[in-house]
């Protein structure tokens, strides 16, 4: 379970999230949707410590992380985000097993599962010695989330992951994501501002607008039943 | 030709010294700049750069006498000249190395830190790899200039090749003066050749050799 | 090891300021060695590199000149040059070797400062019906203005470093006191002219480095304006 409680953070003057409280239940995907200047990003880099709060603090199952060490809380946190981000001088294996080993598994353990996650992602083997620039886009993308997953996390963020993708490719990752999920159970922490992914993938789904202000929370149905409010109804599309 | 064919000897020993007085600045010298360029915060890369652009203007010779009133060394010899070389390597490479760390893809090392690689395995494993192509082309700019700069050394008693130009124009030999240009630009076009291999071997996954493959 | 006070007592004994070798006179030969040869170099580089970048070939030769002048000793060429031409022409060979120096940074410069112009800009120029040579002489050359004398700078460097050397072939300028101090272990002697040429010549490059910020500036109000 995460947790934000009455979390605010501003950069300089500009106020980027403004006392946002949040529970994100565990081995659910929360899908937070929000336009840009929601604070979307901001919230989900609050959950490793890529941004600290000004304000307030987030809690992983009733642990305060603002006392945890915030390099080995990200070795135990997946992050895929829409850039990638695979290092273009190694090979995809290499890629997935480096990042498994720096999360404190043993060389044999790190090889055993990056082979395995690819695989659960759905990239074959003749890919396994390619460079990063020789795979599609959405190939770069499953390379991505099996990066995140090798590290054998309970809790996975993931910012806009398929938001570079063309749309049939887009389906076909967020089928796949789905797919994982049933096998993995992981708390998922997911963000978008494409409706139809909302819609699709959320257990909980959080609509944001300017700072964090939660518009609406609960089930994709229920909010697509009873619509909070005109901003809520012209996001969704409802 | 035949004086070089005759003095076969001293071009050899002349070589090796001015291979020596010109590798060691290049390695001292990379190694301070690719750590200056990695450790100097923004607000301060623009005044140790200018600090570096006014010791890149010292004429070489001037530097070479001057750091023994600095540093108490000895007026001739190759101490000062590996000194003062190296300083120029490190004011040739600062920016470029820069350039090169600045080009690393940004969601590379985002995401090296947001997977908990802690701030030295981000440098070995992502930074330095990935600034390498940048930091041999600076590093073979500065190269070609320190082989050619070191012959300088000769007039405060480094026995270099540049030895070869004041011996030939005392004696009035011209071919050996020749001799040493042509022994100098021999050098650094090996150099250069050497390290555009090392570059070729050190980044296979740079876009033409993957193209390739 | 030197101390300061014996470089400050041979700076200040008015003997080392007069006469042949006195300081004045060295100081004046330094400057009109190396001004004269990177006023000469610049206008033989500045309008080749211009025509090249104008026209858009011959970018190869100018890579090629840049690459490989850098692995040429400048003290062998100085000496190269004097010993070919005769020993009673060195002044006319050491301006010879300072040209050929200065030659290919300022060709660098000139050439980079018109790539690097938008195509926008000229095209915009060319469509108002502009001639080549209004478009050079109204466009080109203001907006490459401080890529030219970045050119130069590093032209200046390096024939200050070459000057330096001109005593070895029995010409004067600054690095006289070195030479000879290092000849005769007049050590106080060859710190002072050391210190001389150091502050001389960052001095004078950071004047050059002045004109080339000056002329950055314009180049940056053109582009708002845009």
């Amino acid at each position: 379970m995460i947790e934000f409680k009455r979390v605010s953070k501003s950069f300089g003057e500009a106020e980027a999230v403004k006392d946002f409280s949040l529970i994100l239940p565990t081995r659910k995907i929360t899908v937070l949707m929000g336009l840009s200047g929601s604070g979307k990003t901001t919230l989900i880099r609050m959950v490793n410590k890529m941004v600290e709060p000004s304000g307030g603090a987030v809690f992983i199952d009733s642990n305060d992380i603002s006392e945890l060490e915030p390099v080995k809380l990200r070795r135990s946190i997946g992050y895929v985000m829409q850039e990638v981000g695979l290092l273009p001088h190694k090979r995809v294996l290499e890629n997935i097993r480096l990042i498994a080993e720096i999360s404190g598994q043993t060389k044999t353990e790190a090889l055993q599962n990056a082979k395995d996650m690819l695989n659960l992602v759905g990239i074959d083997q003749e890919f396994h010695d390619r460079y990063p620039a020789q795979l599609s886009g959405g190939q770069q993308q499953r390379v991505g989330v099996a990066r995140a997953l090798a590290i054998k996390p309970n809790i996975l963020l993931m910012d806009e992951p398929f938001g570079a993708v063309d749309p049939i490719v887009r389906e076909e990752l967020q089928d796949e994501l789905i797919r994982i999920q049933l096998s993995l159970g992981l708390t998922i922490m997911f963000i978008t501002h494409d409706r139809l992914e909302a819609l699709k993938l959320a257990d909980q789904l959080v609509v944001l607008s300017d700072n964090g202000k939660i518009e609406q929370a609960g089930t994709p149905s229920e909010i697509k039943a009873a619509p909070s409010n005109e901003f809520v109804k012209k996001l969704l599309g409802v | 030709m035949e004086w070089a064919l005759k003095n076969l000897e001293l071009i050899f020993d002349l070589t090796i010294t001015h291979l020596w007085v010109s590798l060691i600045p290049l390695v001292i010298g990379s190694v301070i700049a690719i750590f200056l360029a990695r450790i100097v915060p923004k607000r301060f890369a623009g005044s140790v750069n200018g600090t570096l652009g006014a010791l890149y203007a010292i004429p070489s010779l001037a530097l070479f006498v001057a750091l023994p009133a600095l540093i108490g060394t000895n007026y001739v010899g190759p101490i000062n000249v590996v000194i003062a070389l190296s300083l120029y390597v490190v004011a040739s490479m600062f920016f470029s190395a820069r350039d090169a760390f600045n080009q690393v893809p940004a969601p590379a090392i985002f995401i090296a830190r947001a997977q908990g690689m802690s701030p030295w395995q981000r440098i070995i494993h992502v930074e330095l790899p990935l600034a390498i192509p940048g930091l041999i082309a600076g590093l073979r700019v500065a190269a070609a200039s320190t082989v050619s700069m070191a012959s300088i050394g000769a007039v405060v008693g480094v026995r270099n090749l540049g030895y070869l130009f004041l011996d030939g124009f005392q004696r009035k030999i011209a071919d050996e003066i020749v001799t040493g240009l042509f022994a100098i630009f021999v050098i650094a076009i090996v150099l250069d050749a050497g390290l555009w291999f090392l570059n070729k071997v050190l980044t296979p996954w740079s876009k033409k050799s993957v193209q390739h493959a | 090891m030197l101390s300061i006070a014996e470089i400050w007592q041979w700076l200040f004994d008015v003997t080392n300021w007069e006469g042949r070798y006195g300081l004045v006179n060295l100081f004046f030969e330094h400057m009109t060695l190396s001004f004269s040869a990177i006023l000469i170099a610049a206008l033989i580089a500045v309008p080749i590199g211009v025509a090249i970048g104008h026209l858009g070939k011959g970018e190869a030769v100018v890579v090629a000149i840049s690459s490989i002048s850098r692995a040429i000793p400048t003290m062998g060429l100085l000496f190269a040059l004097v010993m070919f031409m005769g020993i009673e022409f060195r002044g006319f060979a050491v301006t010879l070797a300072l040209i050929i120096i200065a030659i290919p940074p300022i060709l660098a410069g000139s050439y980079a400062g018109i790539k690097a112009i938008p195509q926008t800009i000229s095209q915009a120029s060319k469509a108002q019906g502009m001639t080549a040579q209004q478009l050079i002489w109204h466009v080109e050359l203001p907006l490459s203005a401080a890529s030219i004398i970045g050119g130069v700078r590093i032209a200046y460097i390096q024939v200050v470093s070459t000057v330096v050397l001109a005593p070895l072939i029995g010409l004067g300028g600054l690095g006289f006191g070195i030479i000879q101090g290092l000849a005769l272990r007049d050590f106080a002697q060859v710190t002072a002219s050391a210190v001389i040429i150091v502050f001389i010549t960052i001095l004078g490059d950071r004047l050059i480095g002045f004109a080339q910020k000056l002329t950055a500036v314009k180049l940056a109000a053109v582009e708002i304006d845009r």
